[in-house]
């Protein structure tokens, strides 16, 4: 066998090791959802986008996409510190709105890990933070690295 | 080259199946789960599966809360800056009604206006002062957020430090203390400006985003007086000169 074909060979047995290894290939944003009335879900794998300024929140069964406007965006020390405004839900072919009443969204775009300001959280690379109160009492917190990011 | 390519993939293998495995059984074999002695294994226990759930789950993100009832409206309040409006270097002046400087509220500059400039003395451009990302107001907060995360449905007196009175116009203009690591604490950092309430006169009062104010002691590099902030440069434009009667 040459070399060119075991070279091949050894590539293709990577692509499908990277692809059966749990988790390699998988979102690992998690959505935290707490109702006013208390009861909790979580959406793990969720699959996040970061667009200019707009968070992207893609459910694991995709089936729901929260979008996530944002603005303020600004340098807190290490880490850009956004407000969101205005949250959409796209889901069964209809787009809902969300009333904001207030939220932080911390995001770590360098290469390496940073604290967050005033907590002893920390945000590793290309992670982000976020925390959002609805205008109806709802908690919304996402944690977990950015899948793809275009400014 | 045979031997290679065995080796690789047998390293595939060997890397695949185990964490296949712990996926699928949770991870059996744990010595504490007497995976490991000279015994042999028990049995597993008859106990019944649990059963699935009755309650369907619903598929994609679930807030009923949020998308069956309109959003309540924000609590009535004077000078609730205009939703999503940019920043624009020299929309807004503040200009002093005679004989009570510092007290007027902001009127529409004319047209082409360019007031005199207190340049920032870190001589930042382009965005500089924000690693050169533009910065625009987020709409649902006091001052688009440019001196804190204060959101407007949230702000109580508590926050509050002093106000501008529109006497002419019957309007209260609050203040609020501006936050550490905010673009507003960089300009007041800057140029070396210390905050004080709103409401004496003789102080520089600085007109941000979306009607919002905040006052300081005026210093070396900047005099008492009405400013507004340009945002791409994060400097301080001096208002029109007050109209004469």
């Amino acid at each position: 066998m040459s070399f060119k074909k075991c070279a091949l060979a050894l590539a293709a047995v990577f692509c499908v090791l990277a692809t059966l290894a749990p988790g390699a290939a998988d979102a690992s944003g998690v959505v935290r959802v707490q109702q006013s009335d208390g009861s909790v879900r979580e959406y793990p794998q969720t699959a996040m986008r970061w667009t200019g300024q707009t968070l992207w929140l893609h459910s694991a069964d995709g089936k729901g996409v929260l979008e996530i406007t944002t603005a303020a965006c600004s340098y807190a020390v290490n880490l850009v510190r956004c407000l969101p405004y205005a949250i959409t839900l796209h889901q069964n072919g209809a787009k809902r709105s969300i009333a904001v009443a207030h939220g932080t969204i911390y995001m770590n775009f360098s290469t390496e890990a940073h604290r967050v300001p005033y907590s002893s959280e920390s945000l590793a690379a290309h992670h982000l933070l976020v925390a959002i109160r609805t205008q109806h009492g709802t908690y919304i917190t996402v944690r977990g690295h950015v899948d793809e990011v275009k400014e | 080259m045979k031997r290679l390519l065995r080796a690789g993939l047998a390293l595939a293998l060997a890397t695949t199946m185990p964490m296949t495995a712990l996926a699928q059984h949770g991870g059996g074999g744990h010595p504490s789960e007497g995976g490991g002695g000279a015994r042999p294994a028990p049995a597993p226990a008859a106990r019944p599966a649990p059963a699935p759930a009755a309650r369907p789950v619903q598929p994609g993100f679930s807030l009923p809360h949020d998308v069956a009832r309109p959003a309540p409206a924000y609590p009535a309040r004077p000078s609730a800056p205009s939703a999503g409006r940019p920043i624009a270097p020299g929309s807004h002046s503040a200009v002093p009604a005679p004989g009570r400087p510092s007290y007027r509220a902001p009127q529409p500059l004319p047209r082409n206006y360019r007031g005199p400039v207190v340049g920032n003395p870190q001589h930042w451009g382009g965005w500089g002062w924000n690693h050169g990302r533009a910065w625009y107001p987020a709409p649902i907060y006091w001052g688009g957020g440019f001196w804190g995360p204060y959101a407007l449905g949230a702000l109580t007196g508590a926050l509050l430090l002093g106000s501008i009175i529109d006497y002419p116009d019957q309007i209260i203009y609050p203040s609020y203390q501006v936050q550490p690591l905010t673009p507003g604490a960089q300009l007041l950092q800057d140029y070396n400006l210390t905050q004080t309430p709103c409401g004496p006169p003789n102080l520089v009062v600085i007109w941000g985003p979306g009607d919002s104010v905040i006052c300081a002691y005026p210093n070396n590099m900047v005099s008492a007086g009405n400013y507004q902030v340009d945002p791409t440069t994060l400097s301080l434009v001096s208002s029109p000169t007050p109209p004469q009667q």
